[in-house]
């Protein structure tokens, strides 16, 4: 009896749940009217605008900035900014979880490999609604070649954090080190001395240093080399088309539109066996294919020489600041001209979620953060005078009496959304206010892949991808950091490429190759 | 019909104090599985949970689409198999080992440090575990291997060593919280069946396998269906962080939860997410029901239900 009655319960449960969470689904199905006009002074739209933080915030100074910051942009926007300050470890996943319950969420951060789920399960807005507009004129001009960047499969999801995005590989040394073995005066490195001018060396020389580097110091590791897959990039370059199952190969050919596999590619090849050659001889740390401790904890407690690293200008300045250590940048690289891909500048963007009850006006808002100095300053450095000061050179820093150990408000982050280049330069003790312009000229050194503003939209290939990444996964680590030995590195490869298409790589590849040339024939 | 009245009269107050953990169970464990059906769904935000299209089994293709899927199904079944097996019989060893101590102060003392481990977080296990075998400045190549003599073993890329290796730790820090429960069942065993036994001049060996054994069979029943229940499951932080997510190792590493870690980490798929989820709960329940049904058969009383 008791039984029964349980199950009717719980059957009856069942069935209201279903119910009351379609009842929510319709709600939100209802159109948002859009009308620019509605809002005013004394009725502004209620945005809420998400962020992740990179430094701890003070609470009461984070409200009083929100504060000033309202004071500015409800006459002036008829826009009330409400700040949702997230967690840089688990901002993706707090604003996939935000998309399905009913949150208010208007502007939010996309990181480029959740693009394509995130704009098919129709959490994001098509911005292309809003470009014809006046707002969308200015971001047109603030952004030039790069507004349409954000754009997969016809949908304009997000605008790219206006900043340099070339990056340049080489090498991080050991000032002392170097100084002592008279590896300085050799190849003539500088204190400071990191601005990309054309040219570099090449890896045969940095063979003859690491050589001569373990020949003095056998205890210490004479390079380091990260185990993301993205320090492969210091050795050797592709357009990897997001996600690296089928690429352009574009050391062999930068003009190249031809989609192939990464991982059978000459290039590919001959890099990872330089670099097993390398691990072989005890020229690379033994721990980097499972190194958590990353190259500047291991440069600060003396345990490496040097680590590969992408290089630009300003760059030792701030990681000497971390390490505690001089140091110099080596630049090596094939060709004068480094490569620049969709995802590149692409890495992080600005979009709409489909939450919001006004896109028009969110829209709104994020021109701003690339036309409005003044909001940008306020969102990044706080209220002047309160939080920073201008100093006489025209850089920001904090007020007298604030630093980086007892400041209250301090985000830094125009890099990963807005525009960068219109607030001021953070004069960290190494900057002056020719930074940006000095970013804007190591930019000048890339010339873009053939696929640059190509987004590839992998949505019907969730399967594949999410396949392929374990195969991948399985044997990268090991090749890209040489820890495979040079004995395997051939049978490896073989079981990598053939687990890779056992996993439906060719589907992949081709339906890329597809994408791509729909794309190039648009253009 | 009248006696039914009675008898709900009579345990009212029994099934009020049931209320709230009821409610709590249905609430928390009833309500969100009708979100399952997302496993089964082309999910998207604008249609919701239920509204969003069917796209049948696609969402379960990925589980299976790689000779992966018998890896990892082989992985977890073999390693919680092992774990159940190791952890409960090591458990109940320590155990007698322990109770069978005339120094009190000491059992504590025991008994604490074998429990220790298990309140450790697996972050700092794999550190641990590091430090003993990594290939730079491990103690095991560079305080034991190279002084005797012996060659270098490069742990990290050397898969055939993993399972002893994950077993070994598993049991390190799990089996403090087996030993507990076994502690205070042997506790609750009548001394005077010891007395007796003394009396008789039953050996401790007889004791044990007379007494002690049969008295704790239902708790290990317990324990054994409980963790029967998660073979399908895995710590994640033993197989993710311990091997430090090592791709060489795969073979021997890999279980299921690290696997749609990996490949749905970069993606945020919800659908297949759900999907993973949903393969994992139906195995383990059908395994404790097939578990259950054994037990019942071989003694009804030990059953769970």
């Amino acid at each position: 009896m008791i039984k029964k009655t349980a199950t009717l319960i719980l059957a009856f449960a069942m069935m209201i749940m279903p119910a009351g969470c379609g009842q929510r689904a319709s709600e939100e199905a209802a159109p948002g009217q859009a009308a620019g006009g509605k809002y005013s002074a004394e009725n502004p739209y209620h945005l809420v605008f998400a962020f992740p933080e990179f430094y701890t915030q003070d609470d009461a100074a984070r409200s009083a900035v929100e504060k000033a910051i309202n004071d500015k942009m409800i006459p002036e926007y008829s826009i009330e900014v409400e700040f949702l300050p997230l967690q840089f470890s688990e901002w993706e996943n707090k604003v996939q979880l935000m998309f399905t319950g009913s949150d208010e969420l208007d502007v939010i951060p996309i990181y480029f490999e959740r693009a394509a789920s995130w704009i098919s399960m129709d959490a994001l807005i098509d911005m292309n609604a809003y470009m014809d507009t006046e707002d969308g004129a200015q971001i047109n001009s603030a952004l030039g070649d790069w507004a349409a960047v954000g754009t997969m499969n016809g949908v304009l999801y997000g605008f790219p954090a206006k900043k340099e995005s070339t990056q340049v590989g080489g090498l991080c040394l050991n000032a002392d080190i170097c100084d002592e073995l008279g590896i300085t005066e050799k190849y003539g490195f500088k204190s400071y001395d990191d601005a990309y001018k054309g040219s570099s060396h090449t890896w045969a020389e940095v063979e003859d240093i690491l050589a001569a580097v373990q020949k003095a110091y056998p205890d210490i590791a004479p390079l380091y080399v990260n185990n993301a897959d993205a320090s492969l990039k210091t050795f050797v370059q592709f357009d990897n088309l997001i996600d690296s199952f089928g690429v352009l190969d574009w050391n062999a050919d930068h003009d190249t539109t031809t989609v192939v596999n990464r991982f059978e590619t000459g290039n590919y090849k001959n890099t990872v066996t330089m670099l097993a050659d390398w691990y072989d001889k005890g020229y690379i740390y033994k721990d980097s294919a499972i190194d958590t401790q990353g190259d500047f904890a291991l440069m600060k407690a003396g345990s490496i020489f040097s680590f590969a690293c992408m290089l630009k200008p300003g760059y030792l300045a701030e990681k000497e600041a971390t390490v505690g250590r001089r140091m110099y940048a080596m630049y090596v690289y094939d060709s004068e001209h480094t490569q620049n891909t969709s995802t590149d500048v692409n890495f992080y963007n600005t979009g709409i979620a489909a939450n919001s009850k006004d896109p028009e006006m969110a829209f709104k808002f994020i021109r701003a953060l690339y036309t409005d100095a003044e909001l940008m300053n306020l969102w990044q450095f706080g209220v002047e005078g309160v939080n920073y000061q201008v100093l006489e050179d025209g850089t920001a820093f904090f007020v007298d009496g604030e630093d980086s150990s007892n400041y209250t408000y301090f985000q830094n982050s125009g890099w990963m959304m807005g525009n960068q280049y219109i607030g001021y330069v953070w004069n960290d003790g190494t900057k002056d206010a020719t930074y940006w312009a000095k970013l804007e000229e190591h930019d000048g050194w890339a010339d873009s892949s053939a696929a640059f503003g190509f987004m590839w939209d992998s949505t019907e290939y969730a399967t594949q991808i999410s396949a392929l990444n374990n195969v991948k996964n399985t044997y990268r680590a090991a090749l890209q950091t040489g820890s495979i030995g040079s004995a395997k590195v051939e049978s490896t490869l073989e079981e990598f490429n053939n687990a890779l298409y056992a996993a439906g790589l060719q589907d992949v590849i081709d339906e890329k190759q597809r994408q791509l040339d729909d794309w190039l024939s648009k253009q | 019909m009248k006696i039914n009245t009675q008898k709900l009269g009579r345990y009212l107050p029994l099934y009020l104090m049931f209320l709230p953990g009821a409610l709590y169970l249905v609430i928390n464990n009833y309500l969100p599985m009708s979100g399952l059906v997302v496993a089964f769904k082309d999910y998207t935000v604008r249609e919701g949970l239920f509204g969003s299209p069917w796209n049948g089994l696609k969402n379960f293709e990925f589980l299976f689409r790689t000779p992966d899927a018998w890896v990892i199904t082989r992985n977890t079944i073999l390693y919680n198999l092992a774990f159940i097996v190791v952890n409960n019989l090591l458990g109940i060893i320590f155990a007698i080992f322990i109770c069978d101590l005339a120094n009190k102060r000491l059992k504590k003392v025991y008994q604490s440090a074998i429990l220790f481990p298990y309140l450790m977080s697996t972050v700092i296990v794999g550190y641990i575990v590091f430090a003993f075998l990594s290939p730079s400045s491990g103690m095991i190549n560079n305080g034991i291997l190279k002084p005797l003599g012996f060659n270098e073993v490069n742990w990290y890329f050397e898969a055939g060593y993993w399972w002893v290796i994950i077993v070994f730790v598993n049991t390190w820090k799990g089996i403090g919280y087996g030993c507990l429960i076994y502690v205070s069942s042997i506790n609750g065993i009548d001394p005077e069946h010891y007395e007796a036994a003394d009396l008789d001049g039953a050996s401790k060996w007889r004791q044990i396998r007379h007494i002690t054994l049969p008295s704790v069979t239902p708790t290990i029943i317990t324990l054994v269906l409980l963790a029967i229940g998660k073979v399908f499951y895995s710590d994640f932080g033993l197989f993710y962080q311990v091997p430090r997510d090592s791709g060489v190792l795969y073979s021997t590493t890999n279980v299921i939860d690290t696997y749609v870690y990996r490949g749905l980490m970069k993606q945020g798929n919800i659908g297949m997410s759900a999907a993973a989820g949903f393969y994992q709960s139906v195995c383990g329940f059908v395994l404790v029901l097939t578990a259950n049904f054994i037990v019942s058969k071989i003694n009804k009383e030990n059953a769970l239900f």
